[in-house]
């Protein structure tokens, strides 16, 4: 039997270096099941209890608070695009598309993962204050005001006809009015008059000069209450300090929408509401329920699950074995874009359906336009409205199995790469970085041996083995039901270099899985994966990690953060709806204060 | 080649294309009027320009000169060092050769210029790093993660030092990061900008990629707009100060973070009020580099992937010799810049696991990687320096001549390997460095283990110098004290960093220790220029 040459490599070089597994949850290394090798794990049938909670609240334990926080940039292109709307609703779209070139020239927030993740890793984590930010911001503070006083008649629409008309006396009142208006939902407070005159000062002796005021919203949308969300509170004496309305107002839609206040939540700050518990309650649910969320949860999930790996399929279009592989119609980039959004919708109709933590997991449905993506799901597409189609197969066990999450780009699937995203993303378990001479050349079947093989012969070996035997490759090895498009399988075809099948042996997706501490089982299929994933409510407390992550922009400290994490994790375990787990985060006593500590 | 044009012609600068590269030559030193060149002469000032290439995986049979080219020897540190007198001998097609990726036309790599480079081989990461970006600068990152003990790079060190920047009057911006959009530059600098005790910031130095953009930034002129007002950001400082000193309650840590965004302000003032006087400014180009890469065509087409670093080089090459910007530092990506100079696309990840990996054995695959470096040296790195050669700095030299260019590699001789990491050099930062030179650090008798998944090149693995007396040579060049950058526990640049215990395996498996390979007494040597480049 020949092996492709790094195969043999690595197999040499395998035993160099120990394969340091190390999870939360699970003990590092060890080859063995429990009992020995002759206890055989359990059938995937025998439930997997329960994991032990993995938070809990210290009631004297004070949160750290994000200093100063600096909106990421899709909060700024939203802030932007509001200040722009409110000052001409009617133009607000043409504007921004002279804006866009200025915009794309704003940093990229930087996403790094908690340490020990490869996983996760949320562009709200970057706060740094860069250069070029300042910079740009500069620019994009210009170019908007040159935009919003391009003409008398724009001035005129920001203004009103108090700087139109032939009086020059109420000039000053009229740009005063301006910032007290705009400049008041621009900044997100409303402007005392101190800081009005401030502003207005910029423009000089001849206040509805179109350049000056240009100056005036250059400096507004320069200011630190436009980049920033400044925070001071409401008492003074103490460590931790109330919010006001409106810096909670801003805490709420910054949050959940990645946006300034809309009106009805600018109004609630206005009139106090948004401070009892009844009409905070009002607005959280109607936040809550508002396509707005969307933002924030898809940036949520797309930056969870690393969406964004997911290769190009149509880089390969040209090698005999992809095409080959595909078949008659070649995917498209919209197909994988189409995969992004399948999942992205999943957590979206999960949450307006009321569904639970779980039901996201399990959700069979498929949320496609995309007559590729809904082939490979035996569907028929959707167009957005009514309930969207179940896919039939039982085999397709919800998460796991959505394309986006299956798919490579080339003609043969990555069981540890999937292997990794099950223990890394999905159940939070770290595991040990590779050896130096790990191969990060995706493992490839030969015209004779599975991939599967492939990746058994890779792996085995050695100290490798401590890690992979029972930790990386079994969820992988579960999933080879599903080929490198997503599509299910029985066989895997193997193919000769001309793209000719040689032969296409059974997949084989029985493993041996360790799940956490002593709990083994055999699984033999993504269905039974799912349920033991969620049996173990691992994949629950994951989430709920993982979010609190986005929603703070920080990595959690399971000391400080333990009270909200653990609830967050009850209800995620509980069964509550998914919307519930969001919600905590707002209702939780830390997200109306700051401390000052 | 594509010949995009970039700068309009006027009276008083052209661009013209010549044999294998394009020189543009916006200034002419004989356009200069005799005031401009006196107050060239009289500043002399130094540039340091710093690209970084992907994987390097070059092996050493093509990244350097065959072993007789090194004549002399020196016991330096803990052993043996060697070197010989850079030469690049021209072949029957007109090429000038010093090794198969140092090749160019014989029109451009030149014996003059080829006097004022330098390759030095043999200089190692001190660990195990596998992927990284900001290495090759001083931020030793472990895979892409941010290091155990992480330090500003050499360029920021630089970039706020007085010692280089006595007079900021006409700098435009004190340094540009070239990287592409989702690719960290590389470049790292300190929380509070220049102040080395607030920490080393976060996140890499955000990078610029468009060409136009670069020249809209270092080189567009101020107050064009015909409006008589003033700039506003005295205001915009005035609104950041007024936060930070009312009577709003914030947290120490709020009024660090507003501290910093301060001095980025009062930094943007400062540029703002820049003049470039002594400079004639070229008009607007006409072309981005960015319009060129989203062109369908642009994966596999090595002219154009050249072009796309001409436009760039095109504008750094008269900002900095206008002096609005004296250190840029490129970083390049083949995923995101989507480019090989070869004509394989890089398809992803494509590049990366199925031409560089498998490319640790001789074949097509060695041969790629041996264009891609080849087509980057000839046509990108000795663009740029060949536009900084044809600069006179007013004193009888080039601005390359009072220039520090370099180009450094991700890896070394096989991927994810930090033996023998390439460094080239063109210029001697204004004498302070001896040019001309094919430098071989390696300790010839600390060969060191690669193992089966290196290939054949991993029985040429030895263990040399640390890169970081590469670091602080080229700090000490460009004149920085060593106040601003050596460390308590040894007098070089940079974390004092050890190989995990995990890759010791590379040293034991021959007999010895990572420690007796990188000796305390060669990391006392960190603070001195390299051997054979003091002048």
């Amino acid at each position: 039997m020949t092996f492709p040459r790094y195969v043999s490599l690595l197999l040499l070089c395998a035993g160099a270096v120990a394969c340091s597994g190390s999870a939360e949850q699970i003990s590092p290394g060890g080859d063995d099941p429990p009992g020995g090798d002759d206890s055989a794990p359990p059938a995937s049938s025998v439930p997997i209890p329960p994991a032990p909670a993995q938070f809990s609240c210290d009631a004297n334990a004070v949160p750290a608070d994000l200093p100063l926080p600096r909106l990421s940039r899709t909060q700024l292109a939203n802030s932007l695009r509001f200040a722009i709307a409110r000052a001409l609703p009617n133009e607000a779209d043409a504007i921004w598309t002279k804006i866009e070139p200025v915009f794309a020239r704003y940093p990229t927030d930087q996403r790094t993962p908690a340490p020990g993740d490869l996983k996760g890793g949320y562009s709200r984590l970057d706060q740094s204050i860069q250069q070029s930010q300042v910079d740009v911001m500069y620019d994009l503070g210009k170019t908007v005001a040159q935009e919003l006083t391009s003409s008398d008649a724009r001035r005129n629409a920001l203004l009103g006809s108090c700087a139109s008309d032939s009086q020059t006396g109420n000039d000053r009142a009229c740009l005063e009015t301006f910032i007290r208006g705009w400049g008041s939902r621009v900044l997100r407070y409303p402007l005392p008059t101190a800081e009005v005159t401030v502003f207005a000062d910029i423009a000089g002796a001849t206040p509805v000069d179109r350049a000056a005021v240009a100056d005036v919203i250059t400096t507004l949308l320069s200011s630190p209450w436009f980049l920033y969300r400044v925070e001071h509170g409401t008492n003074a004496s103490q460590s931790v300090s109330p919010l006001s309305a409106f810096e909670l107002a801003s805490r709420l839609s910054y949050q959940f929408w990645q946006a300034p206040p809309d009106d009805a939540l600018w109004a609630a700050a206005t009139n106090g509401s948004l401070l009892t518990a009844s009409g905070f309650t009002a607005e959280l649910n109607r936040m809550m329920q508002s396509p707005q969320l969307r933002s924030s949860l898809h940036e949520f999930v797309s930056e969870w699950l690393r969406l964004e790996e997911l290769p190009s399929l149509v880089a390969l279009r040209n090698d005999p074995v992809y095409q080959a592989f595909v078949g008659a119609e070649m995917p498209t980039d919209a197909a994988r874009t189409a995969m992004f959004e399948d999942v992205q919708l999943s957590a979206w109709q999960t949450v307006v359906s009321g569904g639970s933590v779980s039901d996201f997991l399990r959700d069979r449905r498929s949320y496609t336009a995309d007559p590729f993506l809904a082939s490979i799901y035996d569907v028929p597409v959707w167009n957005g409205s009514g309930p969207a189609p179940v896919i039939p197969s039982q085999n397709r066990g919800g998460l796991l199995t959505r394309a986006a999450l299956l798919a490579t780009g080339t003609a043969s699937t990555r069981p540890i790469h999937k292997g990794y995203l099950v223990r890394n993303a999905l159940l939070c378990q770290q595991v040990g970085a590779p050896p130096p001479n790990a191969s990060d050349r995706p493992p490839k079947p030969t015209d004779t041996l599975t991939t599967r093989q492939v990746v058994t012969q890779l792996t085995s070996g050695g100290s490798c083995g401590g890690c992979h035997n029972h930790t990386i490759n079994p969820p992988g090895f579960v999933l080879e039901g599903f080929d490198a498009l997503g599509r299910e399988r029985s066989v895997e075809r193997l193919f000769d270099p001309q793209g000719h099948v040689t032969t296409a042996p059974s997949v084989d997706t029985v493993a041996e899985m360790r799940v956490y501490d002593a709990e083994w089982r055999v699984v033999s299929n993504a269905a039974e994966l799912t349920k033991m994933l969620d049996d173990s409510q691992l994949f629950e407390s994951c989430v709920a990690r993982h979010y609190f992550r986005f929603s703070h922009a920080r990595v959690e400290s399971t000391e400080r953060d333990g009270c909200l994490l653990s609830e967050m994790e009850t209800l995620a375990r509980s069964g509550a709806p998914m919307s519930d787990m969001l919600k905590a985060v707002a209702n939780h006593p830390t997200f109306k204060q700051r401390s000052f500590q | 080649m594509s010949r995009t044009p970039v700068f309009r012609v006027d009276r008083r600068m052209f661009l013209r294309g010549a044999g294998g590269a394009v020189l543009a030559l916006p200034l002419l030193p004989s356009l200069l009027s005799p005031s401009e060149a006196k107050a060239q002469t009289a500043q002399r000032p130094k540039c340091f320009v710093h690209f970084r290439t992907p994987h390097g995986a070059i092996f050493g049979a093509n990244m350097w000169p065959a072993d007789p080219a090194l004549t002399q020897s020196l016991f330096y540190a803990d052993h043996d060092v060697r070197r010989g007198t850079l030469a690049a001998p021209v072949n029957a097609s007109g090429d000038a050769v010093i090794s198969r990726v140092l090749t160019a036309r014989s029109t451009v790599l030149t014996p003059t210029l080829v006097s004022k480079m330098n390759i030095l081989r043999g200089l190692d990461f001190p660990l195990y790093m596998g992927h990284n970006f900001g290495a090759a600068l001083g931020y030793y990152d472990f895979d892409k993660q941010r290091p155990d003990s992480p330090r500003a790079t050499i360029d920021q060190v630089m970039a706020y030092s007085p010692a280089f920047y006595p007079s900021v009057a006409s700098v435009r911006n004190r340094s540009v990061a070239i990287a592409a959009s989702g690719t960290s530059s590389g470049s790292w600098g300190y929380s509070t900008a220049g102040v080395r005790s607030s920490g080393v910031a976060s996140s890499s130095i955000s990078g610029t990629e468009s060409s136009l953009a670069l020249f809209d930034t270092l080189l567009a002129g101020t107050g064009s707009s015909g409006s008589s007002r003033a700039p506003v950001v005295d205001k915009i400082l005035e609104s950041y100060r007024r936060l930070r000193n009312g009577s709003g309650r914030l947290s120490a840590e709020d009024k660090t973070r507003l501290d910093q965004h301060i001095d980025a302000v009062a930094e943007l003032q400062r540029r703002l009020g820049t003049t470039s006087t002594g400079c004639q400014v070229p008009s607007r180009p006409t072309t981005d580099n960015l319009s060129l890469r989203n062109s369908g065509s642009f994966a596999g087409d090595p002219a154009k992937n050249v072009e796309y670093f001409r436009l760039i080089n095109e504008v750094l090459a008269v900002a900095m010799n206008c002096g609005v910007c004296r250190i840029a530092t490129i970083s390049i990506d083949e995923n995101n810049q989507n480019l090989t100079f070869t004509t394989r696309a890089p398809q992803g990840e494509d590049w990366h696991n199925n031409v560089v990996h498998p490319a640790t054995v001789a074949g097509a695959n060695q041969d790629l990687v041996v264009q891609f470096n080849q087509v980057f040296f000839s046509q990108v790195f000795l663009d740029l320096v060949s536009r900084f050669e044809r600069f006179s700095n007013g004193a009888g030299g080039t601005l390359l001549d009072d220039s520090l260019v370099a180009w450094a590699q991700e890896n070394g001789n096989t991927p994810h390997f930090s033996f023998s990491v390439p460094v080239v050099t063109a210029g001697s930062a204004g004498g302070a460095l001896k040019a001309g030179s094919y430098c071989d650090y390696r300790n010839i008798t600390r060969k060191v283990s690669g193992d089966s998944s290196t290939g054949s090149e991993g029985n040429s693995l030895w263990a040399g110098l640390l890169y970081n007396q590469w670091l602080g040579t080229a700090l000490q060049a460009m004149g920085i004290p060593t106040t601003e950058w050596s460390e308590p526990d040894h007098p070089g640049y940079g974390w004092k960093a050890s190989y995990q215990s995990g890759y010791e395996y590379f040293f034991t498996n021959k007999g010895f220790s990572s420690a007796q390979a990188y000796p305390s007494s060669m990391w006392q040597k960190t603070g001195e220029l390299l051997p054979f480049l003091a002048p």
